[in-house]
């Protein structure tokens, strides 16, 4: 295994980078493939692997870089919104932004995805879509938590395991 | 031991301005970022998302000016109905770094991932 090959792998685990050469780092990997099924299974982004297709978007919009940002900057401090809020950390963000790409560009250029912060210390992307009401999954503090408002007054919540696991949940809901 | 607001009162829950989504149907316009769960906030200064009992303001009071959050919403919800969900509503002036709004603050204690929806569908029915 070569070293390139260990670097394109580190661009797929990261989260989204900012600058153009690294989008077109994480481009070019996302797009390549190899003869070699095991080399290929490593060259997967990791959405593909999860989801068999490659659902992500090659790069976040800038409108949603610059809404991160000034979340984070928002949040990035005890008592950020008045009550005694927790700030929200990094490894919070690595983990909504790991969220974003699942979701396909319409979605992510669209005016259906939201994305907030709680006085909890959780980042929240939030989606809505039509009939199937609306879903947050919630990061931070080690936690992952899937909220689904499906209109009436019906509630599903749950607290799932992983980063995985909240992909998987959030995609399936951006494909409802 | 925290004292208990009365049932009968009304308290005032403010809404981030960017945390409410007018055009979404009713229901759904407040997001879940709106209001924190007490999961893991409660501390010996914090006991839950702040509230301020309507009954207990100074008179003459503009709440969102005083709070220097001038866009933030008003929500109107009764503690009874709070109270219907799993929520205990109590005094908790030590929570509070205004002086002149102390005697009103009060924390939402047992907010929880499986309850706050429904206490969402509450705040978003006081909305206009």
């Amino acid at each position: 295994m070569s070293s390139d090959f260990l670097g394109f792998s580190e661009v797929a685990t990261a989260d989204c980078r900012t600058s153009e050469s690294d989008r077109n780092r994480a481009r070019s990997f996302q797009t390549g493939t190899t003869d070699d099924p095991k080399r290929d299974r490593f060259f997967k982004t990791p959405e593909k692997r999860v989801f068999g297709s490659d659902v992500s978007a090659p790069w976040l919009p800038l409108k949603v870089e610059d809404q991160l940002g000034a979340l984070g900057r928002e949040a990035s401090v005890p008592n950020w919104d008045g009550e005694r809020g927790l700030p929200v950390d990094a490894s919070a963000w690595e983990d909504a932004r790991a969220l974003l790409r699942v979701l396909p560009p319409a979605i992510l250029n669209g005016p259906d995805l939201y994305l907030s912060v709680s006085g909890d210390g959780t980042a929240h992307v939030t989606l809505y879509r039509g009939g199937q009401g609306r879903a947050t999954v919630e990061v931070g503090r080690g936690r992952y938590l899937w909220t689904w408002v499906r209109g009436g007054d019906e509630d599903d919540v749950e607290e799932l395991a992983n980063l995985t696991a909240a992909k998987v949940r959030l995609a399936g809901f951006a494909k409802a | 031991m925290l004292e208990r607001v009365a049932a009968g009162e009304v308290l005032i829950r403010l809404v981030a301005r960017n945390a409410f989504i007018a055009d979404r149907a009713f229901g759904e316009r407040v997001l879940p970022a709106a209001l924190q769960t007490s999961d893991f906030m409660r501390s010996d200064q914090s006991y839950g998302a702040s509230v301020y009992i309507e009954s207990r303001l100074p008179d003459d009071v503009n709440l969102t000016s005083e709070l220097g959050k001038p866009t933030h919403l008003v929500a109107k919800v009764s503690v009874a109905d709070l109270e219907a969900l799993g929520v205990v509503v109590c005094f908790s002036p030590e929570d509070c770094d205004k002086p002149s709004l102390k005697a009103a603050h009060a924390s939402l204690i047992g907010v929880t991932a499986q309850n706050r929806a429904k206490i969402l569908r509450l705040i978003d029915a006081a909305l206009p």
